[in-house]
């Protein structure tokens, strides 16, 4: 992991001691909320319904034990004991004092975190492959390149002050885990023909009011040229993005209008005149970041490791649902990545208590040399397990309630704080994730894969658009209604979603998802997954079953 | 459940006699306030001074008075009805700001 140097560490004191003295202003009179909003949203603190909200960025959605350990502090010392990862490798803490929002930054310094640039008009966190460096699909890590673009973006004078947030994600394998397709910037690590690496580079994606899917503007990127060409990206945006109006201010809008070709063709002018660019990469300057994310010194497998295994796995279903369901290849033999699923049936969909964290920062120590991965499908991830202590790393998530066996079925919802937290909101999220993810629970293995993603706004931090089914919360004349749209994903094949009718009421959403999985369960054919029905079937047959009277 | 009051109702649609109330956040922790009048602010919502539509700007108004630092962030006007003669928020916004969130606030373990 990429460890501060001495400016970092001093700039983020002088950072925390410049907030400070805003905060004190603030609550002596002396700054008006107008004057202070910039401020502290700079600093991602929100005013929410019922106190203020602090996010925290997650680079590269990574974790140590100590980090971890410091969240269960401040989740204890300063909020209601918990915290809530959200659907972009943040954490949020919804219970939040602005008098006490000066020492929760100071905490962070300490640990090398912050929360600068999680809201704001600016770059945001940049989305990792939560597998990273240790998925068996992978060509290239890309934590080293989401490092580099933390430090270009980070307070990058020239885009403070975007037309609109602006998000990029990486992916390094053949699988998308980081839903690069629907970011303002997405990046698929690739190898041309001669075996060097470089980027797929798309643009204009993104979810929201108008999802679109990004387009590639560059099939492949030198990895020397990444920052130049961001930059090239980032300042036809800002030149010509809309400032105008808030709903067509993001850069999908611009590439919608002007056309790919078009955009390409501002983008590569822009490029060229930077082709002495002092941000192009050295060769050395990539290593020095890679150095940081080395992987761990692995222990070789013992010979009887997997006849143990197997003899657990055999005589315990439980843990062998588990294992099939939350562990996934990893590179390094007789190891795994342990998905740490946050969605027990009935819950809040990413929220984890301090008792939790610290047990996950204990467990990462003993079992997953010392680190923790966290997912945009609001999941933790432990990435280093080897598989013989698979048995008892199960039993001790078990009794902490953080073994359940549902990573990427149905009752694994993402959902959005929604109308209980957030102030954007037109209706609640969480408790339609909790009915469905009970409701669905049984069922799960039996359904199989499906990403079902609750939205309480059209703003869609549920990213319901791209999910295979996916749950819009609307506001009609005071009372919730839910609009159902089937058929997205969010993965390298990425397709938005269809709306299938007439948005239902809260009571009737649990019967409308039965209905959409039974059509699902009768139609599907082997291996398919939701979308692929969809795409095969069309809508007709889930938009009968959903509508058809009771 | 930190919730008091059940939401799965449909609101009251506004009628003649629904009356007006004063909110915001406190500024030193963000918790949701009623004006209660005479300069007081309660985090019960039943404690809110309530007034017909047509003294609605008046109230806000003598809600938003006072030398700096004001003790609310951006006060605002809601619609209320009164139960058992105490203010109730009409909206479900309102109502989840008041009592909730609906959900347990936090993780069984």
């Amino acid at each position: 992991m990429y460890r501060y140097d001495e400016f970092d560490r001093r700039f983020l004191e002088e950072r925390v001691a410049q907030y400070r003295d805003q905060v004190r202003r603030r609550l002596a009179g002396q700054l008006s909320e107008d004057e202070f909003r910039l401020l502290r949203l700079m600093n991602g603190l929100y005013l929410q319904l019922h106190a203020y909200m602090l996010r925290i960025a997650i680079p590269y959605g990574t974790l140590s034990p100590e980090k971890l350990r410091r969240l269960a502090r401040i989740a204890r010392r300063y909020d209601r004991g918990y915290g809530h990862f959200t659907t972009r490798q943040n954490i949020q803490f919804n219970w939040i004092k602005l008098e006490e929002t000066p020492d929760i930054l100071a905490e962070l310094a300490e640990i090398e975190m912050h929360s600068i640039q999680t809201s704001g008009n600016c770059i945001r966190n940049t989305t990792a492959d939560p597998f990273a460096g240790v998925a068996a699909d992978e060509i290239e890590d890309p934590r080293p390149y989401c490092e580099i673009i933390r430090q270009w973006s980070t307070l990058h004078p020239e885009f403070s002050f975007l037309p609109r947030k602006f998000k990029i994600a990486v992916s390094g394998a053949a699988e998308d885990r980081a839903a690069v397709r629907v970011h303002d910037i997405g990046l698929y690590i690739r190898r041309n023909e001669a075996g060097e690496v470089g980027f797929e580079v798309l643009v204009g994606g993104g979810l929201g009011r108008t999802p679109i899917i990004g387009k590639t503007i560059r099939p492949f990127l030198p990895e020397a040229q990444l920052l130049p060409y961001l930059e090239a990206i980032l300042r036809v945006y800002n030149a010509f993005g809309r400032r105008d109006n808030l709903y067509k201010s993001r850069i999908k809008i611009l590439v919608q209008a002007l056309g790919i070709e078009k955009m390409r063709d501002a983008v590569e002018t822009e490029f060229a005149a930077m082709s002495e660019s002092p941000l192009t990469l050295p060769d050395e300057t990539i290593a020095a970041i890679a150095a940081h994310f080395a992987p761990p010194a692995y222990d070789a497998p013992a010979a009887e490791d997997e006849a143990v295994l197997g003899l657990a796995l055999a005589t315990t279903p439980a843990l062998a649902r588990w294992v099939e369901r939350n562990t996934a290849p990893h590179r390094a033999p007789g190891h795994a990545i342990v998905t740490v699923s946050l969605k027990p049936p009935g819950r809040p969909p990413g929220d984890c208590s301090a008792t939790q964290m610290e047990l996950l920062a204990e467990l990462a120590e003993t079992y997953s040399h010392g680190e923790i991965r966290v997912t945009y499908e609001q999941n933790l991830v432990l990435p280093h397990v080897r598989r013989s202590d698979l048995p008892e790393l199960w039993r001790r998530l078990g009794e902490a309630g953080l073994a359940t066996a549902n990573a990427g079925l149905a009752s694994d919802i993402i959902a959005c704080p929604g109308l209980d937290y957030c102030s954007l909101a037109n209706a609640r999220s969480i408790p339609i994730a909790e009915r469905l993810s009970r409701h669905l629970a049984a069922r799960d293995h039996e359904i199989g894969k499906l990403h079902i993603k609750i939205s309480g706004c059209i703003n869609a931090c549920g990213h319901h658009h791209v999910g295979h089914i996916g749950i819009l919360g609307v506001d009609k004349n005071g009372v919730e209604f839910y609009q159902i749209t089937v058929g997205g994903s969010a993965n390298e094949n990425a397709a938005l979603g269809a709306i299938i009718g007439p948005a239902v009421p809260s009571a009737e959403v649990t019967r409308a998802i039965d209905a959409l999985i039974e059509v699902y369960l009768r139609l599907r054919r082997q291996g398919e997954l939701f979308p692929e029905t969809c795409r095969r079937v069309g809508l007709a047959p889930f938009k009968e079953a959903l509508y058809a009277p009771a | 459940m930190a919730h008091a009051q059940k939401t799965s109702t449909p609101p009251a649609a506004a009628s003649p006699e629904t009356r007006r109330i004063v909110t915001g956040n406190r500024l030193r922790d963000g918790v949701p306030v009623y004006f209660a009048g005479d300069g007081r602010w309660s985090s019960v919502v039943a404690e809110a001074r309530h007034v017909a539509a047509a003294e609605a700007d008046a109230l806000l108004a003598e809600a938003q008075a006072g030398v700096p630092p004001h003790p609310v962030v951006a006060p605002y006007l809601i619609e209320a009805v009164l139960r058992d003669h105490h203010p109730h928020p009409l909206s479900l916004r309102e109502e989840i700001r008041a009592f909730g969130p609906t959900v347990q606030a936090a993780p069984a373990l």
